[in-house]
């Protein structure tokens, strides 16, 4: 039963990604029949195959979650969500983390954006002593800064903070 | 030039002041990138893109290629020792280099494995080197028709043949999906905006190194995060002892088995001319020819030394037919190499019939590196192997952060656009998505870096030989066989699905 969780639980998954490309393909679709006639050739002719790919692989998708359901055994418990699953959390977990990172560099510029967020993470989420969060988090992005700006003259991202001082 | 000459001039600047300090740093880089499980050689070339921008295009090819060189020799050591392997070319030798180590016989194993590694990459080299006078007359019967006809024949064989094979529907997806994400920007025929969603950063196309970066670095470490809280578990219980004896041990026992060495090395080349096939697939086969050229064939998997010399001379000997296509044709067969194809346009390089009748001497400096770069990886790798396996120890908690990090700073610093740091991260969770769910990533890079290529050639064949033009002799040939791979896969898939089938019935 759990191995069927776990099948239906990756078919589900499979599903989402699918219609996710399909409706990126759809969006796509839409704007490429507004350009000229030479302009549109060739990715129409990529796209249509594509469409009637992603198409047959959804129907095995479907086709795949109906058959996992059919044969679930129904015990009166509430069905396992793909939402509660520990390695889906990690996942979001970890998104969330890129996500403030990139809003910290976009903020505070790379170098303290890096610092600030590796500190937190390495502390806070990796449960690193303090010694060690704080020397790879100043450490590593004073490398970076002298790699990057002194060694190779190329400027890393200063953040929206740099117009103000 | 001639092909002595540019031979010379390449190992001239393959050993200058200003190359050869590349060579080892990057060579060296590579061996610490294979030690650690789950970063393998496109990890590897992808970390090192944002840092050869500044580099001529001798050093910048040469720094990252010698990185992807000695990244096979550092996984050879952890699969040797703890079992797992540092990349995926390194899973064949899973099957005898561990238990070898548990028979005390570890050493052994490694300095066997870092030879055959390096035999094997001199083997794939010297056919390239060889091949180089035959190829420089093909592609100049290449023209428009044959080029397309042949970015066609790499996708569906990259598709099709992908390391997993397990469902050719998702591969030919990925593929189609990246020649796609190829016309986003500027047409190349008509000059129209196409895809760009009114951002001006997109007008040139999807930046390739972010892409990249993303794909590669970033799903790997958002993999690395939800996997990983160990890289290694075995290492405490080891015994390091003794280790460095054994290796130059295991350095006699593969020079005694030279015959076996060229053959998985010539096994290894050709797999790596043919696109799609990769590394892995290159190991495996020349470890069940090893077994099966054998005397003693019920050894293997207990603990045989030609089970680790076999996929090791192999999975490094790829490298030089691999290099055949990319630097010939511009036509990458595996991630690596569409990696090494954007450096080469970064770098100002364009590759294809061009590097071939005019930069030879940059084939060979590439040739060199890799000669080089896995002789450093070999010694290095023998000599400092105790020392270079606590690397294993790193915990992924601690990892994953500082390689984010440096991974979007290298986004960033590619064209100075905020941006593209964006985008890193878009097609990072792409990667992770497609990687979790069997969907071929070197399928989609492949036709992202090919699709601009495949539309000029398309556009061009049918403006000179009108709709006819797949009918011209060697474009007509490329089309046959390419049709044929594809018909004889999809047959195989039915045969084996009604197999299953019988067999469930």
């Amino acid at each position: 039963m759990r191995d069927d969780s776990r099948e239906k639980r990756r078919a589900i998954t499979e599903l989402l990604f699918g219609i996710f490309l399909l409706a990126l393909l759809i969006v796509l679709f839409v704007m490429v029949m507004t350009y000229q006639p030479v302009a549109r050739r060739a990715p129409l002719t990529v796209m249509i195959p594509l469409f009637v790919m992603l198409a047959a692989q959804l129907f095995i998708f479907y086709r795949r979650l109906k058959k996992l359901q059919s044969h679930q055994i129904n015990d009166g418990k509430t069905e396992i969500s793909i939402f509660k699953t520990r390695k889906l959390r990690k996942v979001l977990v970890i998104t969330l983390f890129i996500i403030s990172l990139m809003a910290l560099i976009y903020l505070l510029g790379h170098v303290i954006g890096m610092a600030i967020f590796l500190i937190v993470f390495l502390r806070l989420v990796s449960r690193e002593r303090w010694v060690l969060s704080l020397a790879l988090g100043i450490g590593v992005p004073v490398a970076l800064y002298l790699v990057f700006e002194k060694l190779l003259h190329i400027m890393v991202y200063p953040g929206i903070i740099h117009r103000y001082f | 030039m001639s092909i002595f000459e540019a031979l010379l001039a390449g190992l001239y600047t393959a050993v200058s002041l200003e190359v050869l300090p590349f060579v080892v740093i990057g060579a060296l880089l590579g061996l610490v990138i294979g030690i650690i499980p789950g970063l393998g050689g496109h990890f590897a070339m992808a970390m090192l893109i944002p840092f050869v921008f500044r580099m001529s295009p001798a050093t910048g090819i040469a720094f990252v290629l010698a990185a992807h060189a000695s990244v096979a020799q550092g996984g050879g050591i952890t699969a040797i020792l703890f079992s797992t392997p540092g990349t995926g070319q390194n899973a064949a030798t899973i099957f005898d280099g561990p238990p070898m180590t548990e028979k005390g016989e570890g050493g052994r194993a490694v300095g066997a494995a870092m030879t055959a590694c390096f035999l094997g990459a001199l083997f794939g080299v010297f056919v390239l080197t060889l091949l180089l006078p035959v190829l420089r007359q093909v592609v100049l019967v290449f023209g428009p028709p044959e080029f397309f006809m042949l970015a066609v024949l790499a996708l569906t064989f990259i598709a099709v043949l992908s390391d997993k094979g397990i469902n050719i529907n998702k591969g030919l997806i990925a593929g189609f999906l990246g020649i796609l994400f190829s016309f986003v920007g500027m047409c190349n025929v008509t000059g129209v905006r196409r895809f760009t969603f009114g951002q001006l950063e997109l007008w040139g196309g999807l930046p390739i190194v972010p892409v990249m970066l993303g794909f590669f670095a970033v799903a790997e470490m958002i993999h690395l995060w939800v996997e990983g809280k160990s890289l290694a578990s075995k290492a405490s219980s080891l015994n390091f002892a003794g280790l460095q004896k054994q290796i130059f041990q295991g350095v006699l026992d593969t020079l005694r088995r030279w015959r076996l060495v060229i053959r998985c090395s010539a096994i290894g080349t050709t797999i790596g001319l043919i696109p799609g096939l990769g590394s892995a697939s290159a190991a495996f086969l020349a470890y069940a020819h090893a077994k099966q050229s054998s005397k003693n064939p019920d050894e293997f998997g207990k603990g045989a030394i030609e089970g680790v010399i076999g996929p090791e001379s192999a999975n490094d000997a790829v490298e030089g037919g691999a290099l055949a296509a990319t630097v010939a044709f511009g036509i990458p067969g595996s991630s690596s190499m569409a990696i090494l194809l954007a450096i080469l346009v970064i770098l100002g390089v364009q590759p294809g019939p061009n590097l071939m009748l005019n930069n030879l001497d940059l084939v060979f400096v590439m040739i060199w590196t890799v000669v080089i770069g896995n002789f450093i990886g070999t010694i290095a790798g023998m000599f400092v192997a105790n020392p270079l396996t606590r690397v294993t120890f790193l915990r992924s908690s601690v990892l994953v952060p500082v390689l984010l990090i440096i991974v979007f700073t290298g986004a960033y610093v590619v064209h100075g656009v905020y941006g593209e740091v964006i985008i890193t991260f878009v097609f990072g969770l792409l990667g992770y998505a497609m990687k979790k769910l069997d969907y071929s990533r070197p399928a989609l890079i492949i036709g992202l870096i090919l699709g601009v290529m495949v539309e000029k050639n398309y556009y061009l064949a049918l403006k000179l030989y009108g709709s006819t033009f797949f009918m011209q002799p060697v474009a007509l040939i490329i089309m046959i066989i390419t049709v044929t791979v594809f018909f004889y896969n999809i047959f195989k898939l039915v045969q084996s699905q009604r197999r299953n089938y019988t067999r469930a019935g």
